[in-house]
């Protein structure tokens, strides 16, 4: 014989409550007993609420009302014994489970942070390099008509436009791959190159003026070649929206990702893989510059006056910088290379040939 | 459980009861009940004292964190296949432990309703960014179509979230006021980008009116009488605040910059401007919210009873800096502690002011629950429809 259990009955026409003692029967009806409510229902007919932690267990009977009851762990007692599917208590054991919970946390950690710096920057590049050139074309363009406001025409003078593309045409030996196209603008008194998707690469005067050297010139362009075969563009819009995904995953709920305690982590996550890109940009024109035969310190030359111009900040806010410190940036380009002769076969072989 | 009206002595009831010297010879002495103390003369029933019902939680954080952390790795494992379950759970936990005169508060969302939601959802937003960052014009069409379909959308996720609340049997709903929701979403929007934003805490207010407006409990209605000035008082403080602060990082960096502190950049700016915006904003919304919640909770009424609330500015900033502290600091992980603390407090401070007893309220006739999809895409946007 099961024991009843108080319960409020509420019969669904208003909100008026009656203290009745529930039990179920072994005919497989649930039993509502009080001096006013004397009720039967067949147990398939009520819907019971799952077990959720101390959250008050819900009974809906099919003729409208509803039962309420703190006894969560009778009627859990109850279920049991009919026998009906522990499916419903199994999801409340493994919330009750302290054990469980630590380790589910740091699975969670581990799991996230996996993603958010392997798992997220792999599948965007893999994804990037598939998709087809021609989209990047129309994103190219927009972002090309945000940079082409009114009084940004640029006050270069053919001479030094051709002088530009020429050295564009040092980096680009192979006949497979497209010469990207240049633009000029004047932004202000900034100093600056951009990579745009489409193969377009946009220089201000700035910058064409501050390189004294034709070398200077074709350092930047190398780097910002880097950023337009990597795909960096596309690369950086679906390593935010997967990185806005997870969170939303994570934190079960998108309105999170309005709330400010959201947006700073966020902010620092898009400065640190802007940091990566720079960084294989870097080491994409360390290569490219190599190969042109064009000595590799002619980066770090640009590069300082850039950084000098742009007006070095102090240590704290360097981190929220999109580019990784002037210093560790330079340093691959100023050490002494490798013999770009060296190959596999030995010298007595070579001469063998 | 308390949960009845003061008793209230009925007009003709028995005032005397027989005395020994009445009563009839065949009682014995023993069997005559000792007369009872005389009552005054029955007039009309005293009108009930109106009681003061205070919303309470009983939440605690050490459960909804394992709640919720079991939850989310079930989520990752499934792919976010059980972030539908997920919310439901929530729901269920925040509302189940919300209670008034004794009672909780039930969510009977079937989570297969909200798993479809959340899918389409998430489609739409990977349509949009990736798409549309790609095709200018995509995201100019979802826009459009998203402006057009919000007051679908709203309408649809009230009477979802409503039908499927229970209080002592009798279940909430809304309105299916389709006319209203377009007024205040399509043409008032409008108007606030033509006064270039002044008319914005209007709007706030006539949104706050299309939600209480058109929410029921069982036939009981509830209505909101809140005035406009309050909100143009509340939005002006909080926007003096954040340009404030924007202008006093702005003057720092030039004391620094001419002090030689730090080197005069455009990155140096930027920062700075960046970082007091920041805070600007994080400070914005904790002026705001709570004049505003107490504004329109002393100004909600269901039928003859009223809400009221008093939240404290100093406590909601101090609870708000905590808590971003909290998430910050711990990575995210002691975001279950903060809801804990912000819905316990929140809470606390609402009461119902009930006059005479919520007995009376009659059940509504049986009506078709709303969609879910558009239960998700609200909360995608941050909409919060409170109850």
């Amino acid at each position: 014989m099961n024991t009843p259990f108080p319960a409020s009955y509420f019969d669904g026409r208003t909100p008026r409550s009656q203290p009745v003692m529930v039990t179920l029967l072994p005919t497989d009806e649930w039993q509502i007993e009080s001096p006013t409510v004397q009720l039967r229902h067949a147990f398939s007919a009520v819907k019971v609420s799952d077990r959720l932690a101390r959250v008050p267990r819900h009974f809906h009977l099919p003729d409208g009302a509803f039962l309420e009851t703190e006894a969560n762990d009778e009627v859990d007692a109850l279920l049991s014994r009919r026998g009906s599917s522990r499916l419903h208590l199994l999801l409340h054991r493994l919330e009750s489970h302290a054990r469980l919970a630590a380790a589910a946390t740091l699975i969670i950690v581990a799991a996230v942070t996996v993603t958010l710096y392997l798992g997220i920057p792999y599948g965007a590049r893999r994804i990037a390099l598939m998709v087809p050139t021609e989209l990047d074309q129309t994103l190219g363009q927009t972002s090309l008509r945000a940079l082409s406001g009114p009084g940004t025409n640029s006050l270069l003078s053919p001479a030094d436009k051709y002088r530009v593309r020429r050295q564009c045409l040092r980096l680009i030996t192979s006949k497979n791959e497209p010469m990207p196209r240049l633009e000029f603008r004047r932004i202000g008194d900034m100093a600056n190159a951009f990579a745009l998707p489409g193969n377009l690469i946009v220089l201000t005067d700035d910058l064409v003026r501050m390189a004294t050297t034709d070398d200077e010139l074709a350092a930047v362009l190398a780097h910002e070649i880097g950023h337009l075969r990597q795909r960096h563009a596309l690369q950086s819009l679906l390593r935010q929206s997967s990185a806005l995904l997870l969170v939303a995953t994570v934190t079960g709920d998108l309105s999170t990702l309005t709330s400010t305690a959201a947006l700073l982590p966020f902010l620092l996550l898009q400065k640190g893989y802007s940091r990566d890109f720079e960084r294989e940009a870097d080491a994409f024109a360390l290569e490219r510059l190599r190969a042109a035969g064009i000595p590799t310190t002619a980066f770090a030359t640009i590069l300082k006056k850039l950084s000098a111009q742009n007006g070095a900040v102090k240590q704290p806010f360097n981190y929220l910088n999109t580019h990784p410190e002037t210093e560790d940036r330079i340093q691959p380009f100023v050490t002494p290379a490798e013999p770009l002769e060296s190959n596999p076969l030995t010298p007595i072989e070579k001469a063998g040939r | 459980m308390e949960n009845g009206p003061l008793p209230v002595p009925e007009p003709g009831s028995p005032t005397t009861a027989p005395s020994p010297e009445t009563a009839p010879p065949e009682w014995a002495a023993s069997e005559i009940p000792p007369p009872l103390p005389p009552i005054e003369p029955a007039g009309p029933p005293p009108t009930p004292a109106p009681v003061r019902a205070t919303f309470e939680f009983h939440g605690s954080a050490q459960e909804y964190f394992r709640i919720w952390i079991v939850n989310t790795l079930l989520t990752l494992l499934t792919l976010g296949v059980f972030a539908a379950w997920a919310k439901v759970r929530k729901r269920r936990y925040l509302r189940g432990n919300t209670r008034l005169l004794g009672h909780s508060f039930h969510y009977t969302a079937e989570p297969w309703r909200v798993l479809i939601g959340l899918v389409l959802v998430t489609l739409l937003f990977l349509a949009y960014s990736v798409f549309g960052a790609v095709y200018p014009w995509v995201r100019l069409g979802a826009v459009v179509m998203i402006g057009c379909l919000m007051p679908w959308i709203v309408i649809r996720s009230m009477m979802f979230n409503a039908y499927h609340t229970v209080y002592r049997g009798l279940r909430f709903r809304c309105r299916k006021n389709y006319a209203h929701a377009f007024g205040v979403y399509l043409a008032l929007p409008v108007l606030c980008v033509v006064t270039l934003g002044l008319y914005y805490p209007a709007f706030e207010r006539r949104r706050r009116q299309l939600t209480i407006d058109n929410h029921r409990y069982g036939e009981a209605f509830f209505r909101f009488d809140g005035k406009t000035g309050p909100f143009y008082g509340a939005y002006t403080l909080g926007a003096l605040i954040f340009f404030g602060l924007v202008m006093l990082g702005q003057v720092v960096v030039t004391l620094l910059t001419l002090s030689g502190a730090l080197k005069a950049g455009a990155s140096l700016n930027f920062t700075v401007g960046f970082i007091s915006g920041l805070i600007g904003m994080f400070l914005f919304r904790i002026i705001i919210f709570p004049r505003i919640f107490n504004h329109v909770w002393n100004h909600t009424h269901l039928d003859r009873h009223s809400f009221s609330a008093s939240l404290r500015a100093g406590t909601w900033l101090k609870l708000q800096c905590v808590n971003i502290a909290a998430v910050i600091l711990s990575a995210g992980l002691l975001y279950p502690w903060t809801v804990m603390r912000t819905v316990r407090y929140t809470l606390s401070c609402l009461t119902l002011q009930i006059d005479g007893s919520l007995d009376d309220i009659q059940a509504f006739g049986q009506t078709k629950s709303g969609g879910a999809a558009g239960d998700s895409a609200a909360e995608m946007f941050g909409l919060d429809f409170g109850l």
